[in-house]
């Protein structure tokens, strides 16, 4: 047969492998995959940061021993700044370009706007996104950099290991409203953004089943609402005097 | 015979004259509208007087008017196709309307569909995407008995479901993004769900997605909009589908 | 004229593939110089311009839609036929023939009839083979059901929404080929006239309906695939797009036009529930498979279905025809409602409508089964009347559906112009004079992908014609054609909108050639529809310009065309005094209402000539001849 049809199909191509993640990084979907494995990134060291966090129920020594050891291991704290410096520009690199796109893709905008049918969350992401990265910035000013709060920051030796004395600094933080309160804003941001985000991740990587997507659903809210919960307990139980200096 | 009652609606219409004119949104008020008509019908009698008083008519696309060749594309109070599930403009019924109510009518919305005149837009994008690799590369003739392949029902049915779409861009018109992932990722899953369909399924992916962004569709963002508005309410699990295909196919190339 | 169908001789199940045999062929080589236009876009159309480019030829096809995916083969519900016999239930190509000439009632080609079962078994396989998904059981195998007028399962569907299905196959295979380069797509394009030079269609001219362009196509062939011309009756299930005005224009061309008044009425659609309707809906013949059609058996019994006890209500289509009951044939179905309703016990606002009935089916299979059946067709149902056929029957009335006439084509599909071939339901084809329930589709497709693309070739290959250029006198013509008829519309500038004549035409049509016509009634017609039409000329208001997009234009053409053909419809109702499948002459019934054919005078197709503006159209004759079903009285008591 003189088919002129069959090779309709563009022919494999040769591409090396680095220049094709890049331009698969590149296509609507790959910006979304990227987009969903630097969240899962980012999402497992808001876990290990919670874990973290919440040693300070176990007592100042149980916490300044573990920030101490922490420290301690440079190798171990570097790989994971660099891993979060790379997720978090390409995490909002991907949505910046995302909402480029879709500015691009409708010049025109309804008179009437109606997005009622939208899934909850969904609507807020660019925003809580945004407002949660400041408050990372802000929060590592406070706690890392000690732009400000420098008062409350002392130095101690612990194990034999110079570190600061974290537990004492995050108590007199907390104890301050203000500051109690911003995080506790934060962490229900970032709660709302990860119940879009989590079910998000496995929708952008294709997963997909008709008996746990529901359950997945679900788990989002019980994952982001429980990290944010239990981010919060502690500066509540500072608040409420739960937990105080020794 | 006309039975029913009759109401009047306060109608505002986008109206653009040509593809390159400048367009707004116009006030007209429709009188007499029966609760049995259907929405296009409505506008059918708006059109008459239109005509009647020497103005053009409204220009809107419609053909079959029973909800299956996807032709009719209207937001209707921000939602298109009215917001009635599993519904298009032309099956959508005045019953639903209540007297004196306020009603949006705007065109689809995107870059990739642009406005041809009033409500018509030019959809050929989604020609193209097909074009690109929404078919099985086979030609006519030769194909082995319709029963030599047994299906398993459940992949039948799945194949239905995707299958179902209309083609008639709801999803984009609603898509915060004006994106074409449900659409796309309907004649993905559709042939990724039958045995003669897969051994394309990655290849029909990739060059379905390239043609996607190329027509300058928005990105996906799983708001579901597009599965709200559905008329043949199709779910986003297709989505999920086409990502599954996509990047296996990117990465195993 | 002269009227040759070309069928081949000998036993009927060798005719196909002799023919096959005898044809001349193209040479691979040769086939991309040839180029042909295919108009419209639908089964048929589809499946031809993507067959013909896979072939090698060049194909140019145009469709008014915004997309080839929109035509109405699209709207099809129940099914596709195809004598596969998986149910091992006595099918075969033989009784698929034999089913289809007998519904037809004896107005068929039974040549082209055998050939049509005979390829019915390659549609579904070539669906299946470019996913169609099609229903399928448990077991993985494909699904059937009963149709209308069938006493075996031959009916191949996808949920309701067979059609749909189908087209989006064939539209895929076009778009393939549109990558491919084989098939240069013009959507929003609508041919308004036929070019023939030397005796040949040779190419068309059409207004792109967006920029208002004229345009002319020269090609080496020319395929009309434009669909039926229901929409005559203003109200039918067709779209509102279908018209007659691809195949008319042909027709005053000098192509034959066949049975024109061999039109369907569908059993099964929902009423009309006011003035304001603009289209009605079909509700699936496959509904009654499950559902009891009844009417009370009181005249003016306006009590509600439920109250109604079964000793008061007359299921007359199983009362009437026992071994077929609520499967009766369409048109039997058809004009059992309608002589129900005159005898004043039809139901609904107006007393048009009898019930469709699920109650029984109901309490039998019990209401999951039902809806898993029937689920999104019942959900139509509430859609369009606000009313639940689940707790209460369904109120359905006949509608106008599908029409059997068409442009006279022979054996290879070719009209009375050398080149010009027609396929699908514009054509007069394989029907007689009442198709079969999911017949329609086995046909476009049939047309399409199997039988078109070879004597098509044997019509290249033997017509030897000089290539000609858009630049020929008769293109020049046909295109000043075009723009005078549009200017002309611009400048009426009448009282009347182009919906309002279009509603007029279609209410005296299908008061008077309708379901039942009489001589009288289409006498009184006659004199009608040519005042209407005067009036059309002088008092209708297309506003607007012809450089853009414009509806109210477009359906002036069309309404325009749909005058004229519907006085050539009636005149082929006038000429037949018989009654004989969709075509019910009141004066000639059985004592019991039953249509009376007149085999003796009428066995033959009728081909109308066109004889010039004004002058009344001569009508031909090619015999039927059937040598291997014998006639009977079509009888399905």
């Amino acid at each position: 047969m003189s088919s002129n049809a069959s090779d309709a199909r563009p022919v494999q191509d040769t591409t090396p492998l680095l220049m094709q993640t890049w331009q698969l990084m590149n296509t609507s979907i790959g910006a979304k995959v990227v987009m969903a494995v630097t969240g899962v990134g980012i999402w497992f060291w808001f876990l290990t940061h919670m874990a973290g966090n919440l040693m300070i129920y176990a007592g100042p020594e149980v916490m300044n021993s573990y920030a101490a050891k922490l420290h301690a291991t440079p190798a171990l704290l570097w790989v994971a700044r660099i891993a979060l410096l790379i997720a978090f520009p390409l995490h909002i690199g991907s949505a910046i370009r995302t909402n480029l796109h879709a500015k691009a893709a409708r010049p025109v905008a309804y008179a009437y706007e109606n997005r009622s049918q939208a899934n909850p969350g969904s609507k807020t992401m660019l925003i809580s996104g945004l407002l949660v990265a400041t408050f990372i910035l802000y929060h590592l000013a406070h706690f890392t950099w000690h732009w400000f709060g420098a008062d409350n920051v002392r130095t101690i030796t612990i194990d034999g290991l110079q570190g600061i004395d974290t537990y004492r600094m995050v108590v007199l933080g907390f104890q301050q409203p203000v500051i109690a309160l911003i995080y506790i804003a934060a962490q229900i941001l970032l709660a709302q953004h990860l119940v879009h985000g989590l079910y998000s991740m496995c929708q952008h990587v294709g997963l997909w089943g008709a008996s746990w997507t529901p359950a997945v659903k679900r788990a989002a809210y019980v994952l982001a609402y429980g990290v944010a919960a239990g981010f919060i307990s502690i500066p509540l139980s500072v608040m409420f005097g739960l937990v105080k200096l020794p | 015979m006309t039975t029913g009652k009759t109401m009047t609606l306060k109608l505002h219409v986008w109206r653009q004259a040509g593809p390159n004119a400048p367009g707004k949104m116009t006030d007209y008020v429709a009188n007499n509208v029966n609760e049995h008509m259907s929405f296009l019908e409505m506008l059918d009698v708006v059109n008459e007087e239109l005509t009647k008083t020497g103005e053009e008519p409204i220009a809107f696309d419609h053909d079959c008017r029973e909800g299956i060749c996807g032709a009719c594309s209207m937001v209707i109070n921000g939602i298109p196709h009215g917001g009635h599930k599993g519904v298009t403009a032309c099956q959508l019924h005045m019953r639903h309307f209540q007297d004196g109510q306020d009603i949006y009518i705007e065109p689809w919305r995107a870059k990739a569909f642009p406005v041809i005149r009033d409500l018509v837009t030019n959809r050929s994008a989604f020609d193209r995407i097909i074009a690109s690799g929404g078919y099985v590369s086979v030609n006519t003739g030769g194909a082995p008995d319709a029963n030599a392949l047994p299906i398993p029902k459940k992949d039948a049915d799945q194949a239905f479901d995707a299958a179902a779409c209309i083609g008639c861009g709801a999803c984009v018109a609603a898509c915060k993004n004006a994106s074409a992932m449900l659409f796309v990722a309907a004649k993905v899953s559709h042939l990724s769900h039958t045995p003669q369909g897969k051994v394309e399924a990655g290849d029909r992916a990739r060059t379905m997605i390239a043609q996607m962004d190329a027509e300058g569709f928005g990105t996906c963002s799983n708001y579901s909009q597009c599965e709200a508005v559905c008329p043949k309410e199709i779910s986003v699990k297709v989505i999920a589908d086409l990502n599954r295909e996509y990047i296996k196919s990117s990465l195993l190339k | 004229m002269k009227l040759d169908a070309r069928c081949p001789s000998g036993p009927i199940e060798q005719r196909w593939s002799n023919h096959k045999m005898d044809m001349k062929l193209v040479n691979p080589a040769n086939k991309r110089k040839f180029k042909i236009i295919i108009v419209g876009t639908g089964l048929a159309g589809g499946s031809a311009a993507a067959t013909l480019s896979e072939l090698g030829y060049q194909v140019d096809a145009f469709c008014f839609q915004d997309s080839p995916r929109r035509a109405h083969s699209i709207a099809a519900q129940g099914g596709i036929n195809a004598a596969k016999n998986y149910q091992n239930d006595g099918d075969s190509v033989q009784r698929l023939f034999y089913d289809t000439v007998k519904g037809g009632d004896f107005r068929a080609r039974e040549s082209n009839v055998w050939r049509l079962a005979e390829v019915s078994a390659n549609i579904i396989d070539q669906c299946v083979a470019q996913g169609v998904p099609f229903a399928r059981e448990y077991g993985g195998h494909l699904a059937n059901r009963s149709f209308g007028g069938a006493q075996v399962s031959r009916t191949f569907y996808a949920r309701g929404q067979t059609g749909q299905q189908l087209l989006i196959g064939a539209y895929q295979a076009l778009e393939r080929q549109v990558q491919a380069g084989g098939v240069k797509m013009h959507t929003r394009h609508e041919m308004l006239e036929l070019v023939v030079i030397d005796g040949h269609a040779r190419g068309i001219v059409t207004r792109d309906l967006v920029t208002g362009k004229i345009e002319s196509w020269a090609a080496d062939a020319v395929v009309l695939a434009s669909g039926g011309y229901g929409n005559v009756f203003y109200l039918s299930t067709n779209a509102k797009g279908c018209n007659v005005t691809a195949t008319y224009r042909a027709f005053k061309k000098g192509a034959g036009f066949a049975n024109p008044c061999y039109t369907q009425i569908h059993p099964t659609c929902i009423p009309v529930s006011g003035d304001y309707q603009s289209k009605l809906t079909l509700m699936s013949e496959s509904l009654r498979n499950d559902g009891r059609v009844w009417v009370p058996t009181q005249q003016g019994d306006t009590r509600a279905p439920s109250q109604i006890p079964d000793s008061e209500r007359d299921y007359y289509l199983e009362r009437k025809y026992p071994s077929y009951g609520n499967l009766a044939p369409r048109d039997i179905a058809s004009r059992a409602a309608k002589q129900v309703c005159d005898e004043g016990r039809g139901v609904g606002p107006g007393g048009r409508g009898v019930y469709l009935d699920f109650g029984d089916a109901i309490k039998r299979l019990g209401a999951k089964v039902i809806s898993e059946r029937y689920g999104n067709l019942f959900d139509m149902y509430t859609t369009i009347t606000g009313e639940d056929p689940y707790s209460a029957p369904m109120r359905i009335y006949p509608a106008v559906h599908y029409t059997m006439g068409g442009l006279w084509v022979d054996y290879n599909l070719m009209s009375t112009i050398p080149g010009l071939h027609v396929v699908g339901e514009a054509n007069f084809s394989d029907h007689g004079a009442n198709r079969l329930g999911a017949s329609a589709l086995m046909q476009g497709l049939a047309d399409g992908y199997f039988i078109l693309p070879y004597t098509i070739g044997h019509y290249l290959a033997t017509a030897k014609q000089p290539k000609v250029t858009t630049d020929h006198p008769e293109f020049k013509k046909a295109a000043e054609d075009v723009r005078a008829r549009t200017t002309r519309f611009l400048a009426i500038g009448g009282k009347r909108t182009v919906a309002d004549f279009h509603r007029t035409l279609g209410a005296l049509l299908w008061e008077k050639c309708g379901m039942g016509r009489t001589e009288k009634g289409l006498k009184e017609l006659l004199q009608e529809i040519p005042v209407l039409r005067e009036e059309f000329w002088k008092n209708v208001n297309v506003p607007g310009s012809d450089a853009s997009l414009n509806m109210a234009l477009e359906n002036a053409g069309r309404v325009a065309d749909f005058l004229e053909f519907g006085e050539l419809m009636v005149r082929d109702a006038l000429d037949r005094a018989e009654s004989c499948g969709g075509h019910f002459r009141e004066e000639f019934q059985t004592p019991d209402g039953e249509a009376q054919r007149n085999d003796a005078e009428y066995c033959h197709a009728s081909v109308w000539e066109y004889q010039g503006e004004g002058a009344t159209p001569v009508r031909h004759k090619e015999p039927l001849n059937f040598e291997f079903v014998e006639l009977q009285t079509r009888s399905y008591k």
